[in-house]
């Protein structure tokens, strides 16, 4: 029921926003190269719907969602469910590489930095975090292509026209986990140092465990809860990392199509389509994360 | 406070040199120092950015396309760390933008702060229905791919100064509606507060004399740490194109200048970047550090 008002919430307000952005017809009939008359003009509002009052509209476009229809493109008239369908692969494989690459970097970090507290490590990983939630992601990927693709030469630099290799997806994939790993590092740091503080880890300690039993058996579980609830915060992080990502990458994905056609162009199905989708993505992972926490945690019981 | 100043006495009273490396190492530890100079740095540039500014930063020249900082062989004094794709001074453009930064950051978050804290104070005290439609609608836009949305907005009603930093404060905002609603849930089955009440305080009087005051020290540090957060949205959105219109130096825009020479000209884009990165590092280091002085409860703000 929440996933569905945000949804609708959120679809509107893209919608209403988009639909601000000025009369959609002169867009598009500016681009035809001909002088247009008033009539063509009424005609085509006619046509896209948009001679009616924004709250129809968004009602008209509401029910055709129902019917599983987006709308078709002002651009090019190909339907919006066609095109979100070609570029989700895209999106859905560096969203999941953005998404590794910020718990693999995040959580053993934060791990190591909280058992091995005041040491160098810890001031390491913290200088990490800080770093990382100080960096804007879009200087770090270039950065990355100033080092690794143009001094190095080592990884690519975008997608234009080479074959298509796991070395594609590295420079992406910091780029969109970037923000998110300094937050899963920092979370599951003050979570472990909180749970390292407690009774029963004192006691399982004194009756001899093993130290790496402790850390990761007894500690880490528990600790894992609160990055795992916060995570859903940094997960609309990661999703505007996806988009700032795509577009300096030249990724064919979701978010560079919804910024350059969508938003440029004022093409507003598929910007509305766009969202929706980068929406779903996201209520998505917050119900695994819910889900995760019942599995990590047994004392959780959804009824 | 009294407790603050017994400690430095007791830490300048030290028999050992101050300037030993240990003493200087705890010190910095101690008290933000670095944090501070940074800022207070950002913010005298914002302001006499004309006066220490070596260059104009929008003059352009054709001899200076793309000249190297000055410990490159042909760099020079005249551009100390170098000139962008226009033959524009470096320095200038990034004294230049510390002013726009300084601007959009503060006015977004202060107007941000005033919203957050007002639905804060709002939920938290009356809770039930009206609890429970701010806790939706801060869902919802939580759920709301920000950098598309920030760009419509952008392209529908104007690339200016005032729409940017409306769309900032308008992300700036939730952040404090949480932590203000739990606080105030605390704060209102305190004694004082209902002394108040039976002495028929109004609702206003009760929130803004009482309440209010109960939370400033955390709208302070979820303040300081939220602006940096709001600054690197500004540099995304300048970089996006959807920033800062086109001569104006920001940040975001000059790191994005630099992107089709990076081969050739990588001072354009990397000085920059440190920039924003310098200036929210400390913004981010003075806010744990006063979080830990002041609410050390808030360790789960990030």
């Amino acid at each position: 029921m929440f996933m569905f008002i945000s949804a609708l919430g959120a679809t509107a307000i893209v919608f209403l926003l988009s639909r601000m952005a000025g009369d959609p017809t002169l867009v598009f009939l500016e681009s035809s190269g001909y002088g247009v008359s008033e009539e063509q003009v009424q005609n085509l509002r006619k046509k896209l719907g948009v001679d009616k009052p924004l709250v129809v509209q968004y009602g008209m476009w509401l029910s055709q969602l129902a019917r599983g229809d987006m709308g078709r493109t002002l651009i090019g008239e190909k339907k919006v469910a066609t095109v979100i369908r070609e570029k989700f692969g895209a999106t859905l494989q560096l969203a999941i590489a953005g998404w590794l690459f910020a718990t693999v970097v995040g959580v053993p970090l934060g791990v190591l930095s909280a058992v091995k507290r005041g040491s160098i490590w810890d001031y390491l990983a913290r200088g990490v975090a800080l770093f990382g939630q100080a960096t804007p992601a879009f200087w770090i990927a270039i950065i990355g292509v100033l080092i690794f693709a143009v001094t190095l030469g080592w990884l690519p630099s975008g997608l234009k026209g080479e074959g298509f290799s796991p070395k594609h997806f590295v420079l992406p994939a910091i780029t969109v986990g970037w923000g998110a790993a300094a937050g899963y590092l920092r979370l599951t740091r003050s979570a472990m140092l909180e749970v390292l503080d407690s009774e029963y880890i004192r006691f399982a300690r004194a009756k001899g465990v093993n130290m790496r039993v402790v850390i990761w058996k007894h500690a880490f579980r528990n600790a894992l809860l609160q990055p795992l609830t916060a995570s859903i915060l940094l997960f609309a992080g990661l999703l505007n990392g996806q988009i700032v990502a795509e577009s300096i990458f030249a990724w064919p994905g979701i978010g560079r199509v919804a910024l350059l056609q969508g938003v440029w162009d004022n093409d507003f199905p598929l910007l509305t389509g766009a969202v929706l989708v980068f929406i779903m993505i996201y209520l998505f992972m917050a119900l695994l994360a819910d889900i995760l926490y019942g599995v990590i945690d047994p004392r959780i019981r959804y009824d | 406070m009294a407790i603050e100043s017994t400690q430095t006495t007791s830490n300048t009273t030290d028999s050992k040199p101050w300037y030993l490396p240990k003493q200087v190492w705890s010190f910095l530890r101690r008290w933000p120092v670095i944090p501070v100079v940074v800022l207070v740095v950002l913010v005298f540039s914002a302001i006499f950015a004309q006066i220490i500014a070596p260059a104009d930063p929008i003059k352009q020249s054709l001899d200076l396309r793309n000249a190297p900082p000055y410990w490159f062989d042909e760099g020079t004094t005249e551009n100390i760390l170098g000139a962008d794709h226009l033959g524009r001074d470096v320095l200038s453009r990034i004294i230049h933008g510390a002013r726009v930064t300084l601007l959009i950051s503060t006015v977004a978050l202060i107007s941000g702060l005033i919203v957050g804290t007002g639905f804060g104070l709002v939920a938290g005290w009356f809770g039930g229905t009206i609890d429970e439609v701010i806790a939706r609608v801060v869902d919802i836009w939580l759920a709301l791919p920000f950098i598309l949305v920030a760009v419509v907005v952008v392209m529908s009603f104007g690339q200016t100064l005032t729409i940017l930093m409306v769309v900032l404060a308008l992300t700036a905002w939730p952040a404090f509606v949480r932590n203000i609603r739990a606080e105030v849930l605390t704060l209102r089955t305190r004694d004082y507060v209902l002394m108040a009440r039976v002495c028929d305080a109004s609702t206003l009087r009760i929130l803004f004399k009482h309440i209010l005051p109960g939370v400033t020290n955390i709208i302070l540090v979820i303040a300081t740490l939220r602006v940096g957060g709001l600054i690197l949205a500004e540099a995304t959105l300048s970089f996006l194109g959807a920033g800062i219109p086109a001569p104006t130096p920001a940040w975001g825009v000059m790191i994005s200048d630099g992107r089709d020479y990076l081969d050739s000209a990588w001072w354009i884009s990397v000085f920059p970047g440190i920039a924003i990165f310098s200036v929210v590092m400390s913004l981010n280091f003075l806010g744990d550090w006063l979080r830990d002085r002041l609410d050390p409860t808030l360790r789960q703000v990030d």
